[in-house]
């Protein structure tokens, strides 16, 4: 099991690393999809070493809000492009609708 | 030894993702994280979980990434993350400790691999989960997701009116 863990906590951080470096929305937006699917890696072995099914439906339920979050952050970026902005997160200075 | 590979692969795809300028590039290299990690789930006994990764993560949700590349037109980063390196530095000195501090939380308690009924993972078992003790979560999640889709529309929406 301790080689799962280390797979998601590497898996983790990784995603968190590209979080911190890229300037880019889209690829920012990509690093949290590791993330989510690093943890979701987590409740997987979980539910299989202790051996109970609630882990893999909570994994079914990370999966779904993933998505979710996934289109809200891409409509988001869509919303600020047609603004006219640039999309650099280290440009963007303001959260006024 | 399995476990070795798919790992491997699945971290350097993760590299990939956060290395590469292109953004089409980083969302091919997702594609292939995304496909490691359900060959992944395959090995730990959760067959309909590597199928819905499939299905939505390097599915839909890949579509959602490219929609939106082709709409504001690809854009590489101007310079490599080599030559950001005094923004990077600081980064990977954070993921790594960060790292270590999930190694150290993560590795304390271990149980041994239990037992699993036959059929686990499979359709009918989470299905019966699903729609029997967690139908709370469950209706929740279907409320989480009107929301999403509401607000969604509300963003995207909103040029077009004015």
């Amino acid at each position: 099991m301790s080689a799962y863990v280390a797979l998601s906590a590497v898996l983790f951080a990784v995603g968190g690393i590209g979080l911190l470096v890229r300037r880019d929305p889209l690829v920012m937006i990509m690093s949290i999809e590791i993330m989510w699917n690093a943890a979701a890696l987590l409740l997987v072995v979980a539910a299989r070493f202790y051996g109970v099914m609630a882990g893999q439906v909570l994994v079914f339920i990370v999966i779904t809000v993933a998505a979710a979050d996934v289109a809200m952050g891409l409509a988001i970026v869509m919303h600020i492009a047609r603004r006219g902005e640039s999309v650099d997160v280290d440009a963007l200075k303001e959260l006024k609708g | 030894m399995t476990l070795a590979i798919l790992g491997a692969a699945a971290v350097a795809a993760a590299l990939g993702v956060i290395s590469a300028r292109n953004p089409v590039h980083c969302v091919l290299w997702l594609i292939a994280h995304l496909a490691a990690l359900a060959a992944i789930f395959l090995t730990l006994d959760a067959e309909f979980l590597a199928l819905i990764q499939i299905l939505v993560n390097a599915g839909a949700v890949i579509v959602l990434f490219l929609f939106v590349i082709s709409l504001l037109g690809p854009s590489k980063e101007a310079e490599g993350l080599l030559a950001r390196r005094r923004e990077v530095l600081p980064a990977l000195i954070a993921g790594v400790v960060f790292l270590g501090a999930l190694l150290v939380m993560g590795l304390q308690q271990a149980p041994a691999p239990g037992s699993v009924p036959a059929g686990f993972g499979s359709v009918p078992s989470i299905g019966g989960a699903l729609f029997g003790p967690q139908l709370l979560p469950f209706e929740l999640t279907a409320l989480a997701l009107l929301v999403a889709i509401v607000s969604v529309i509300t963003l995207a929406g909103r040029s077009r009116q004015s």
